[in-house]
């Protein structure tokens, strides 16, 4: 982040942690991607994501004096949300179980940029338990290093690691029985 | 890197929400934020019955009635009390004859009679420490005079009267008998230890 993007959030976030909901409406607009991104891939489910990102919002304005920093902002915004996902999964079960059986099988050879694999990659990744799935999401969307992940869901490094190896091996297991070698 | 990590990457990239979403953000927290003071009751400090009585019998619309209808309720309250508690002394003495009759019953098994009064089988013990022996004897003496006076109150049948009659003569007769035959021997031992004297 650049110095004056930092020093403007720091301002945001003394001005709202002050009860200057303009300033807090920028905060919103600042992470608003980041938080519905990782609701929407998480649970799949646009309507679900956008109620989970307002709440965790609603959360966030609710606790803005606990605050101290831009990064602390981030941080806290991932943390919450990955855990607000996990929990909307588990009480709702909305993760859906797509066995290998219901994925159609390829009728053709694809190239390497076919969306079929991507669209594949997708539904295989719901397929994923919610910590693992959490993992992947939190090391590919927000490009995190295994230490920041295991900070943010409260789990040793070492978990955090056997999750993304494990996760890569079975999505990769399974392309490779859907696509082939050649494809993965 | 691996192909399944470009994939990934590219599959997890951001995504936008609606576009009135910072918007609804902003008056979901507007609306909760006028409705929480409404919501939160104010301090509610704790009264006592007493005080809750007392309150409700000061307001002003009902305030003779209410008033009138304690007086009222406390003096029936107290007359049932007073009549409970001379029904339970007067009923002792009222089943008596039927305790006694139930005391002497084969069964022999502790119960209680029509008063209230524990019945006790012939071969029990009451214990010492139930009853203090002064007030026990009390109420015995005042058990028998109460029985007493109700005997003499009693009208007397004539045909009793005549049986009566007819028993205390036949019993004065056989003690003029046994009389009559004491003096009799004790004449032959007189007789007798004189002719021995002789």
């Amino acid at each position: 982040m650049e110095k004056a993007s930092i020093e403007k959030a720091e301002e945001w976030i003394a001005r709202s942690a002050k009860g200057d909901h303009l300033a807090f409406a920028e905060i919103v607009r600042e992470h608003q991607s980041m938080v519905f991104s990782m609701a929407y891939h998480f649970l799949r489910d646009r309507g679900i994501a956008e109620e989970l990102a307002q709440e965790v919002f609603f959360h966030l304005h609710q606790n803005m004096d606990s605050i101290k920093s831009p990064a602390h902002l981030t941080f806290w915004l991932r943390k919450v949300t990955s855990h607000r996902c996990i929990d909307q999964t588990r009480r709702q079960k909305v993760r859906p179980q797509v066995s290998l059986d219901d994925v159609p099988e390829p009728s053709s050879f694809s190239p390497p940029a076919d969306p079929m694999l991507s669209r594949m990659l997708e539904r295989m990744v719901t397929t994923l338990p919610e910590k693992a799935r959490m993992v992947v999401l939190l090391r590919y969307q927000e490009d995190l290093e295994p230490a920041e992940i295991a900070e943010l869901l409260d789990m040793p490094v070492n978990t955090v690691k056997s999750h993304l190896r494990r996760s890569l091996a079975i999505l990769r297991d399974k392309l490779t029985r859907c696509f082939g070698e050649a494809q993965v | 890197m691996s192909r399944i990590d470009d994939e990934l990457r590219l599959i997890y990239g951001r995504k936008e929400p609606s576009p009135d979403f910072t918007g609804r953000v902003m008056q979901q927290i507007a609306a909760r934020q006028t409705v929480a003071p409404q919501t939160v009751a104010p301090p509610v400090s704790k009264k006592s019955l007493w005080q809750t009585l007392r309150e409700t019998v000061e307001m002003p619309p009902f305030r003779p009635k209410l008033r009138l209808a304690a007086a009222g309720l406390a003096a029936c309250l107290l007359v049932a009390l007073f009549a409970g508690q001379y029904a339970r002394r007067e009923a002792p003495a009222a089943g008596g004859p039927e305790v006694a009759a139930q005391a002497g019953s084969p069964s022999g098994t502790t119960g209680k009679a029509d008063g209230g009064e524990e019945i006790i089988p012939a071969g029990n013990v009451r214990p010492a420490a139930t009853t203090p022996p002064r007030a026990t004897a009390r109420k015995h003496a005042h058990n028998i005079a109460r029985s007493n006076k109700r005997v003499r109150e009693e009208p007397i049948d004539e045909k009793a009267l005549a049986e009566g009659n007819a028993a205390k003569e036949k019993v004065m007769l056989a003690l003029q008998i046994a009389s009559s035959t004491l003096n009799e021997a004790q004449r032959i031992v007189q007789g007798d230890s004189r002719r021995g004297d002789r």
